[in-house]
């Protein structure tokens, strides 16, 4: 997990990664919170995404990705809003 | 902890959202991509997200693959400010005018016909070209499928 999560800060620089365990592990998922994904579509983001992780990931450690999803700090901050 | 006649329970589908969701947005990043498959399996994530929120509502499965009603059923609504309702509502209006569970049975040609037929590939008044009306569709979808699939999970995770 840590080197997924330093790989996510080092390509996509000012961001946080939020990952977890996922169930069953040793799968991983989470979400990549950064402001430059302002304006980009979720497939954009996406194709960002994997870009990286195909580019420097072995297929066996792609596989372990459940999801990367992916959101601008204010659209984090817009979700998690109550009533 | 609930599970369904099937045996999952509410996080195999939650898992299984942001893995088809996955799947979709790999689909349209193969070479070349496919659209007609990234078109079905983002509907198919979007359902499994609804399951999930059914599953711990603790309601019945009656939506078949209406998914308004899986929305509706799973309570995905609740506790969301009226911006928040109308912006969920609006893709999933845009899931269910692209998507249907027959989706896994077209071929290339016959989602295409059905793009032509529904006028999904009108967008204000104005037509994508129409070579390109599967690509723009399965683009769409797989927008809205993954938008809402961020909302599901993040609201789930601090709920």
């Amino acid at each position: 997990m840590k080197q997924l999560q330093d790989l996510l800060k080092e390509n996509f620089p000012g961001s946080e990664p939020h990952l977890q365990q996922a169930t069953p592990a040793p799968r991983i998922g989470g979400f990549l919170i950064w402001p430059d994904f302002e304006g980009k579509s979720q497939r954009e983001r996406q194709s960002q995404v994997w870009n990286v992780l195909r580019n420097t990931l072995g297929v066996e450690d792609q596989q372990r990705i459940t999801a990367i999803l992916t959101l601008t700090p204010h659209e984090e901050q817009a979700i998690l809003e109550n009533e | 902890m609930r599970s369904t006649e099937s045996g999952f329970n509410e996080l195999v589908y939650l898992a299984a959202a942001q893995e088809r969701v996955t799947e979709a947005n790999l689909l349209l990043l193969a070479e070349p991509p496919q659209h007609v498959m990234a078109s079905y399996v983002s509907g198919v994530a979007v359902e499994c997200l609804f399951h999930a929120y059914r599953i711990r509502a603790g309601t019945d499965d009656t939506a078949k693959h209406d998914l308004r009603l899986h929305a509706e059923l799973g309570s995905f609504y609740d506790g969301m400010t009226r911006r928040q309702r109308e912006a969920v509502a609006a893709l999933i209006s845009e899931i269910v005018s692209r998507w249907q569970n027959n989706h896994r049975y077209r071929s290339w040609e016959a989602l295409r016909e059905f793009v032509l037929k529904h006028k999904l590939h009108v967008t204000q008044g104005r037509s994508t070209t129409r070579e390109d009306v599967v690509q723009y569709n399965s683009e769409q979808l797989v927008n809205a499928a993954t938008e809402i699939i961020s909302i599901g999970v993040l609201r789930w995770d601090n709920s």
